[in-house]
Order: C-alpha cells, then sequence, then structure tokens
C-alpha cells in the first residue's frame, strides 16, 4: 500500500495553488491573522499560469477612468473574457483591483512602467481602456518573497488531490507527496480551504499533435480545482461552453493582445473594420470580438490569417517585443531571434487553439465561497467570474480573508485522516503503483483528448454526442483504475492529474 | 530534448527544483540534473531565466526548440511575390528563402 504519512499538517487555512490566486489568497488569510499553508504541485518560485510573467491587469482605477465606474464595468462585461459574469462579483472585482494594484507596486512588481498607470491591449478604438500595462516578469517572485514575510507555508510538490468534507463542511484536504520516488499521501487538517488550482489544460489536443505540453496557459494546471470541488459536492457552472484561445501557429502561447499589429489575409489587406494600422495603445481587437477569424478564414479558402506588425512604428515593436518579455514569453522571443524572424518585416500566422476549461468552474459568492461551507475557489477555475491575472490576485485576496474569518469561527480540528476518501485514493494510488505493467497515464490522457475532440468540441455539441462522451469517458475510467501502472511518484502525479481532467471533462 | 545542460553546469539544482512540469531528475551533491520527460516540458523558459551559471553571455542550461513548433512566417503583403516557379525550383530572389531544393 502507498504510504500515509501519519503526521497530519494543521493549518487555520490551506491553499490548493502557489499561483497567483493562490499566493493572494495566502497573503489575503496571513493579513487577517491565519495560519496558511499552500499545497503547490511544483514549486511556487515558478508555477501556475503566471509563472514567468504577464503584462496587461484589468482593473479600475478612479484618478484614470474617472469617479463613474460603470463605463469600465460595461467595458469589462463586453471584453473577451466577460461572458460569463455575475455581476455583482464584476463590481466587488474592479472596487478592489485598485487596492491590488498599489499592492503588487509597494512589494515591488512595476506597475507603472510607462511612468504612470498606462492602460493599452484588447482596446476598442475610442472607448475606455481597461487592462493596466506592467511589467510583471518578477511576479512570482515578488509575491513568494510577500507570502514568505507574511508567514505564510509553502509546501511544494503536494498536490491536492481531494477536499475532505464531513456534514457537507470542509475538514481537510489530501495531498500527494512527491518530494521523493516513493509517493506518499499526506492528509492536511483544516477550516477552510481555498482551491486555486488554475485553469484545465491538456483536456483537447495540442495544436502540434505529437507535444502534449505545448499548451498556452500552463500544463500542469489540470482541472484539479474544478474536479475536487465537483467530487466535493461544489455546484460548478459554464462548464458546458467552451473557451477557446487564438495565437501562434503551432506554439501554443497567450499574450495575443501582446502584438501591435493588424490581423490580415495572405495580401495583406485587414481581416476586421477596426484599425489598418496599429500602435501601443491599441491593438487589434478583430480576433477579440471575432474569436473564431483564423479558423474561419482556414476553412472558407481566403486563409491563413496572419499577424502584421509591418506597418508599425519602431518604437512600438521595441515596446512589443519588451511586452512580450515581461509577459513571460521569453521563449517566443528567443525562438524569434534564433529563426531570424522580425515581426518588422515578417508575418506570422495566427490559428485557433482547442477550448481550454477557464473561467468554467466552481460558483463563488461574493466572498470567494462555493456552495460547500468552508470550501473557496479562486483564480482562472472559478465557474461565474473571469478576469484572469487581476481577477486570481483580487479575488484571491477576497478568498483569502473570507477563509480566514471562517477558520477563527470553527472549533477544533476534525481527525480528518479517518474520512473514507483517503482510504479509496489509497487504494487507487496502490492499484497503479503495485501493478508491474500496463497502461501508461499517457494512453488515458490521449484518450480523454480524443474523446474530447470528437464529442465535446467547440463546433457541435448536442445532446447526443454529449451523452455518447460522457458514457465512453466513464468506461475510459473503468479501464484505467483496471489496468494503469506507475513507475514512480512522477507517473502517479501524472496520473492523478488524468483522472482529475477527466472529472473536469464529465463535469 | 527541451532542455539542454551544458558542460559547465554546476549542478546547483535551481532548474531541477522550480521546473513546472518536474521534468528534471532531482539530484543530491551537486550532481548535473537529468532530464528525465523531456516531451512534458512546457518551454515556459525558467530554468533557462533561473540559471545563475553563465559564460560568455550563455546559460549553462538552454532549450531546444522542437521541430514540430517551427514558426510560420510570409513576408509582409506589399513584398508579396512568388520565390518558386511552378514546378518548385528556386528561384534566390530573397533573402529569407535562399535555399535549395534538395535533389530528388
Amino acid at each position: 500500500m502507498i504510504e500515509i504519512d501519519n503526521n497530519p499538517i494543521e493549518c487555520d487555512v490551506l491553499i490548493g495553488g502557489g499561483g497567483i490566486a493562490g499566493l493572494m489568497a495566502a497573503i489575503g488569510a496571513a493579513r487577517v491573522g491565519a495560519r496558511v499553508v499552500i499545497a503547490e504541485k511544483a514549486h511556487a518560485h515558478r508555477s501556475g499560469a503566471g509563472a514567468t510573467g504577464n503584462d496587461h491587469f484589468l482593473c479600475y482605477i478612479p484618478e484614470k477612468h474617472g469617479n463613474d465606474m460603470e463605463p469600465i464595468l460595461k467595458e469589462l462585461l463586453q471584453s473577451q473574457i466577460g461572458g460569463f459574469h455575475d455581476i455583482p462579483l464584476a463590481r466587488k472585482f474592479l472596487e478592489q483591483s485598485y487596492d491590488r494594484v498599489r499592492d503588487w507596486h509597494k512589494w515591488g512588481i512595476d506597475m507603472t512602467p510607462n511612468g504612470d498607470w498606462s492602460f493599452c491591449g484588447h482596446a476598442y478604438p475610442g472607448r475606455p481602456r481597461i487592462w493596466l500595462k506592467y511589467a510583471g516578469n518578477n511576479q512570482k517572485k515578488v509575491l513568494n518573497f510577500t507570502a514568505r514575510k507574511h508567514r505564510v507555508q509553502i509546501v511544494n510538490f503536494l498536490p491536492l488531490t481531494d477536499v475532505l468534507i464531513e456534514n457537507n463542511r470542509v475538514v481537510g484536504a489530501l495531498g500527494l507527496d512527491i518530494t521523493t520516488e516513493t509517493p506518499r499521501l499526506r492528509v492536511i487538517r483544516t477550516h477552510a480551504v481555498v482551491l486555486a488550482g488554475g485553469s484545465a489544460l491538456r483536456l483537447y489536443p495540442s495544436p502540434a499533435p505529437s507535444l502534449m505540453f505545448n499548451t498556452a496557459w500552463c500544463p500542469a494546471c489540470t482541472g484539479n480545482t474544478q474536479a475536487s470541488a465537483w467530487r466535493a459536492g461544489a455546484k460548478l457552472v459554464n462548464m458546458e461552453f467552451p473557451n477557446l484561445h487564438a495565437g501562434v501557429k503551432y506554439t501554443e502561447r497567450a499574450g495575443k493582445a501582446t502584438f501591435i499589429g493588424v490581423i490580415t489575409r495572405p495580401d495583406g489587406t485587414p481581416l476586421g473594420p477596426f484599425i489598418t494600422k496599429a500602435n501601443r495603445w491599441v491593438g487589434d481587437i478583430t480576433a477579440d470580438v471575432w474569436n473564431s477569424v483564423f479558423d474561419d478564414v482556414m476553412k472558407s479558402g481566403e486563409g491563413p490569417a496572419y499577424m502584421d506588425c509591418t506597418k508599425t512604428e519602431p518604437q512600438d515593436i521595441d515596446y512589443m517585443m519588451w511586452g512580450f518579455a515581461e509577459e513571460g514569453n521569453t521563449m517566443l522571443v528567443k525562438e524569434m531571434a534564433r529563426e531570424k524572424v522580425d515581426l518588422a518585416r515578417h508575418r506570422l500566422e495566427f490559428m485557433q487553439y482547442q477550448p481550454f476549461l477557464i473561467g468554467r468552474g466552481p460558483e463563488i459568492n461574493l466572498d470567494g465561497e462555493t456552495s460547500i461551507s468552508g470550501l473557496f475557489a479562486a483564480g482562472d477555475a472559478v465557474g461565474n467570474f473571469r478576469a484572469d491575472i487581476a481577477g486570481a490576485a483580487t479575488f484571491g485576496h477576497i478568498a483569502g480573508e473570507s477563509a480566514a474569518k471562517r477558520a477563527a469561527r470553527a472549533g477544533a480540528f476534525s481527525n480528518a485522516a479517518d474520512n473514507a476518501m483517503v482510504a479509496e485514493r489509497a487504494r487507487h494510488f496502490s492499484a497503479f503503483l503495485e501493478r508491474s505493467e500496463g497502461a501508461h497515464w499517457r494512453e488515458c490522457n490521449y484518450l480523454v483528448q480524443q474523446i474530447m475532440k470528437d464529442y465535446a468540441n467547440a463546433e457541435v455539441r448536442s445532446k447526443t454526442l454529449l451523452e455518447a462522451g460522457l458514457k465512453y469517458l466513464g468506461d475510459a475510467r473503468r479501464r484505467a483504475m483496471d489496468t494503469v501502472a506507475c513507475a514512480n511518484a512522477h507517473e502517479l502525479m501524472r496520473m492523478a492529474e488524468v483522472i482529475n481532467r477527466r472529472s473536469a471533462a464529465m463535469g | 530534448m527541451p532542455p539542454v545542460l551544458k558542460e559547465y553546469c554546476t549542478g546547483c539544482g535551481t532548474c531541477s527544483l522550480i521546473c513546472p512540469t518536474d521534468v528534471f531528475s532531482r539530484e543530491l551533491n551537486h550532481k548535473v540534473p537529468k532530464v528525465l520527460y523531456p516531451d512534458e516540458c512546457w518551454h515556459c523558459d525558467s530554468c533557462v531565466l533561473d540559471c545563475p551559471v553563465e559564460k560568455g553571455g550563455q546559460k549553462a542550461i538552454e532549450l531546444r526548440v522542437p521541430l514540430q513548433l517551427q514558426l510560420l512566417w510570409i513576408d509582409p503583403g506589399v513584398e508579396k511575390q512568388s520565390h518558386y516557379d511552378i514546378i518548385g525550383d528556386h528561384l534566390g530572389t530573397h533573402p529569407d528563402t535562399d535555399w535549395q531544393m534538395p535533389p530528388e
């Protein structure tokens, strides 16, 4: 049997995931006096979608936007991330967003790289701009340092697999310790859990089919939050709506709005009606409002579509290249240099990627709490609110504060280790580890991707297709449980991801 | 094989510790980490960014981006012209497309 560490961790508030939402939740909770532990799958220094940076932070700054917040709210709701908001959440987010911007600036993330608060990217010509340009390459270093200063304990290499519930209340969580080759299970006793595991990647095939980890958001974010919240009985919302992102062809990367250029046909004419020349303040919003543009022109035969920065002024090209580095796209910058691709002269083809789950997941209230008492969620996994890194920072902080207040009212710890879920997981994981031969986790992951692409794709969704897909996922689950073999902690961690990804798919 | 370690790696272990997708072995006693799971690389560049060893402007680790991720680009619309005749021989008129067709 897999070893279960009989020395449980105890804390007031447990955070699942050390990304932007998790670190901000931890800081929020610690600021109101809670003893906080972050359980992180990898290492919090570089984990999650914000691992290497970001450069745009949605916020409302009254001294720039004026005292009326409503136009900014309207802009948020009409933006590409504005589709599934509960408006009171969006309002609360905007009200607190400036506080978090000032926190970050004070802690050492440069939120005014242009000398003052400045807004650009994802903007309609002639309308309010809502994305604050910032220099976030050091954001995780700064937030880790700040969390530690607030006495947050960060436990790396401990992905959470399940939340432990008794009488519809959180009593703890179960983690998979992958510090060494031999994995162990670890119980955490706590009064409140903030799930901040990010989006669900690797659910659909990569645009480079042989490279499963070629994803725009972090491929280690695999729907753990949605899956463990679902298994705990929390209400999930908007799961049925696919989210599609677009960007550089084959090399799946985020940050299309950092490109200062025009989306064009092969002959150089713009595909959208908005601009014919881009500058740092207003790029081409065509792909935000016509989400499927890249795919549509391939199907109509007019394609491919290109990002054309060749008319952009040289100083704005430099600004764009600086923006790539700040948002953590250094790989793309270096690859363009190696391949002598010069955006002032060359046009890069863009494409639409397969869906992933972001802004779909547990429904939260104004305190960041799910429908389960003591179970909170924040960041990309939340289902009824989305503002990417700014949402993770702001609602992460709110969820952390609320979780700390909840913990302060709680009594003694429950034992948690005797929860039925612990024994069940131990049985599953032991079976994987004890098999000397069997299916590889990759086989299961690819199977899930095949089923999702054919039965739950973004183009055609019907009752019969979804029901068939659900049936096949159920069969896949049974066969995986009976046949998968894992040689070590790493492989078991990957298999646990597949289980969660499949749960997220079924949810 | 995405991350490639140079011979002057000191085995400090930073890359193996911070990799978001756990592709390295975590070695003890300053041994050079092994790339155990190269096809699980996210190409996020964290290992390169955080590598503390540098020699001649070159970190002790670099990413090798797989061929499948080749950037697809063309010239601007105004310069658009055919660099190849219809049977596929190259015309050699443009520096960006100046390459030789392999012999049959």
